[in-house]
């Protein structure tokens, strides 16, 4: 490769450092013979490269890989400290505590909400409520022995011969459900005893 | 030992092996840092970010470029950006830090054109100097003074250029022509 003025001139750094490439050190060094310019430069650099840097001490040189470990430890410790701070055994127990009563509170105002909109939809009535009771299977026949048998309010007589003829009829058309109501009233008023 | 293998020592726990980086490449970087700074505590303070930053970011290190170019990026960086938040102030150089003893004439003369050359190069624009001190003090090639500052090659070759030149203005006003 021919060597011209510019790139000669660009590389007169690498000669005084001798970076050169042997092959090209002797056409290098023709050109600095015959070029003024390039001499100049060349005795300009060697004079920027007479400023020294001030010694820092021999003590400096000793210290400073140590001290770079050691600030390089107590950075990692620092950066390990903050992230354990999120998986200490006793902040882990508090949040599983707290999230478990948050839950559970959850959970009891979400039955006790159930509750009520069931309430809501079955009121508690008397079994011997007109809106209770289920006739559906009970024929036109039957509907004049009923009515009689019902007071102003739509509540059945319970006096008189209630036994006599409707009794069985009655209690046949009963839910499983509404059988546990009336024994639950009956046995409150302690009538249960036939 | 070479510089990847004291990485991967690092890397994998060995944290001596930081020791060996730091005293591989001390005297560079802290001559590399003084120059910029033009002052002796602040190149030694900066020395020791400029290996710190180093080391704790060698994990997210790529071994695409070399170790000591990466190094001296790091380097350039964390100098520029102290002198840019401290509004860095001209500091007097005294012959005395040099160590001579300016008896002769000579001497004088010859000392008083090393602190205008310094006092020159801190004038120069940062870019044109970084080129000057990388190339020149430090001994990088084109290549790796390019990759150092995050240039082109024709970059560096023109900053180089005039940096050179206008620094033999500077000392041609003041009387000291360097001539072949």
């Amino acid at each position: 490769m021919k060597l011209d003025h510019d790139r000669i001139k660009e590389m007169l750094p690498d000669y005084l450092k001798g970076s050169i490439p042997k092959e090209m050190r002797s056409e290098f060094e023709t050109h600095l013979k015959d070029c003024e310019n390039c001499r100049g430069e060349l005795s300009f650099i060697t004079e920027m490269m007479k400023v020294e840097v001030p010694e820092p001490g021999d003590l400096f040189w000793q210290m400073l890989p140590r001290r770079v470990k050691g600030i390089v430890e107590e950075e990692k410790a620092k950066r390990f400290s903050l992230t354990s701070i999120f998986f200490r055994p006793l902040p882990i127990a508090a949040t599983i505590s707290v999230l478990l009563l948050l839950v559970i509170t959850y959970t009891t105002t979400m039955q006790k909400k159930e509750i009520k909109e069931i309430s809501e939809v079955e009121p508690f009535s008397s079994p011997f409520s007109v809106a209770v009771v289920d006739y559906s299977d009970i024929s036109e026949k039957d509907i004049p022995i009923i009515e009689e048998r019902l007071d102003v309010n739509g509540e059945y007589l319970q006096t008189g011969n209630l036994l006599e003829f409707s009794y069985y009829r009655e209690f046949a058309s009963l839910s499983s459900k509404e059988m546990e109501s009336l024994y639950e009233v009956l046995n409150k008023e302690q009538r249960n005893g036939g | 030992m070479e510089d990847f293998d004291l990485i991967e020592r690092y890397i994998s726990g060995d944290e001596d092996s930081i020791e060996e980086l730091v005293m591989k490449y001390q005297k560079q970087i802290y001559a590399l840092v003084y120059r910029i700074t033009n002052d002796i505590e602040e190149a030694k303070d900066l020395t020791q970010k400029t290996f710190v930053k180093a080391i704790n970011g060698l994990k997210g290190f790529r071994k695409e470029a070399s170790f000591k170019t990466w190094l001296y990026q790091i380097a350039i960086n964390t100098s520029l950006n102290h002198i840019r938040q401290s509004k860095h102030e001209e500091v007097e150089i005294e012959g005395s830090i040099m160590g001579n003893k300016a008896n002769a004439l000579t001497d004088i003369m010859e000392n008083e054109k090393r602190n205008y050359i310094r006092k020159g190069l801190d004038e120069l624009p940062e870019r044109q100097r970084l080129a000057i001190v990388l190339r020149v003090y430090n001994g990088l090639s084109c290549n790796e003074t390019a990759k150092a500052m995050g240039c082109s090659e024709g970059a560096v070759k023109a900053h180089y250029h005039n940096g050179v030149k206008r620094l033999r203005g500077i000392l041609k006003e003041k009387g000291y022509e360097v001539r072949s």
